[in-house]
């Protein structure tokens, strides 16, 4: 549902036991419903802005969130000013040790959407590419991405 | 009907449309082409449909909204009709309108059918060459056309035979709906309000966009419209795992669900 941003990880996380569903995942989807009862109304609301397109994304990530796999889930959101465009939340195709990994994954998969998204907005406003801000809330990732040294747990990703 | 081609039989399709409140607006005949015999490199050589990622209708929306623009609805009616087809199609002679004595021989196609494998993208060239004559340009990253700059700009969503624009001067989107409107016959529905269950609220100052009424068919398909809301989406710290040797449900019935909320 392109409306409700907050869906998007429970509906994932319950997605993942589609094969061989039980009574405890069937709960869980109930639950879903339920919460989607006490919130049939909400949306999004899109509001006027500044003449500047400001374009700015989000991310995080857990650690091995999920425990079948030991896979870690990362999100992400991007906005146009004040307005929320696109999200996601996903469970990442490789299993890493540290969180720092976790969130160095994320933050790739929030890169290249970003750069869709801001030759779009350069395609529409017919102005040049501009920058777009990636706000990520590991400093170690920041670190990694900015010299990528190879460390001696760090190497899952290289 | 030349050796080696495949005839294509039609049928009849009727179907009802719904508005967001789930009434019934209208009741659709059409005629489609069975255009599941029809192979790859045989009958057709490409297929392509333009679809706008969500995406971009999020967007799109946000930007006309942060200028304070409105957004336009437009729907080109039978859109697939006005496909030409570059391929030889042949079809067997439609149920009722058979003619008598007759009723062996087919009919060779000029334009596309619903059900086509081929209509989709024939439909998609006729649309893109009119956009093209009316002095659009394509976005490379998306299937969005744009025409114009500074006040005269128009943005062009398209979702088939949708049509979504937006633009800071309401006279050119007058134009542009007058000029669509010469090329093809079209539905005006005016200002964006629903589209693709996305209920869209246009307002002096904002937008907003909401799924109520999908919400409410969601939860009254599997029957939860009477249940008991809850404010927690999740019990926190729940920690979902296989849960190997649990009870099972119905897998298919999870799977709708799941779909239905994605």
């Amino acid at each position: 549902m392109h409306s409700r941003p907050d869906l998007s990880y429970s509906v994932g996380v319950a997605s993942r036991f589609m094969e061989k569903p039980t009574v405890m995942h069937a709960k869980t989807v109930k639950q879903i419903l339920r919460y989607l009862k006490g919130t049939v109304n909400l949306g999004l609301v899109y509001v006027q802005g500044g003449s500047a397109d400001k374009l700015e994304g989000y991310t995080d990530s857990d650690q091995g969130g999920d425990a079948v796999e030991r896979r870690s889930t990362g999100g992400m959101a991007f906005y146009l000013n004040e307005n929320l465009i696109t999200w996601t939340s996903q469970k990442q195709k490789i299993v890493t040790l540290y969180s720092c990994e976790a969130e160095f994954v994320a933050a790739t998969s929030v890169a290249k959407q970003a750069l869709w998204l801001r030759n779009l907005v350069s395609e529409i406003t017919k102005e040049k590419p501009k920058t777009v801000t990636l706000y990520i809330d590991s400093n170690s990732a920041i670190a990694l991405m900015k010299k990528p040294m190879f460390h001696e747990g760090v190497n899952t990703l290289i | 009907m030349p050796i080696g081609k495949r005839r294509i039989g039609l049928k009849w399709g009727f179907k009802l449309k719904r508005n967001s409140e789930g009434e019934i607006v209208k009741h659709k005949a059409r005629l489609v082409a069975k255009g599941y015999v029809q192979k790859h490199g045989i009958d057709f050589e490409e297929v392509f449909a333009t679809v706008a990622r969500l995406d971009t209708i999020g967007l799109l929306l946000a930007f006309a909204a942060n200028n304070g623009w409105k957004v336009h609805h437009l729907d080109v009616k039978s859109a697939f009709l006005h496909g030409e087809l570059e391929e030889e199609v042949y079809v067997s002679q439609p149920e009722g309108y058979k003619v008598k004595g007759r009723e062996q021989e087919v009919f060779r196609l000029s334009k596309a059918l619903y059900g086509l494998k081929q209509a989709p993208r024939a439909w998609n060239i006729t649309l893109d060459k009119s956009l093209n004559m009316l002095g659009f340009r394509k976005c490379l990253s998306e299937q969005a056309d744009t025409r114009g700059t500074g006040d005269k700009a128009l943005i062009l969503g398209v979702y088939v035979d949708d049509l979504i624009v937006t633009g800071d001067n309401p006279e050119e989107i007058k134009l542009f709906k007058r000029q669509m409107m010469s090329e093809f016959e079209m539905t005006d529905l005016g200002l964006l309000n629903y589209y693709l269950g996305i209920e869209v609220d246009q307002r002096e100052d904002y937008i907003t966009v909401k799924h109520s009424g999908y919400a409410r068919k969601v939860l009254e398909q599997f029957g939860m419209s009477g249940c008991n809301s809850t404010k927690v989406l999740m019990e926190p710290g729940c920690n979902l795992n296989a849960d190997k040797g649990g009870q099972q449900v119905d897998a298919t019935e999870y799977r709708k669900i799941i779909g239905c909320l994605r």
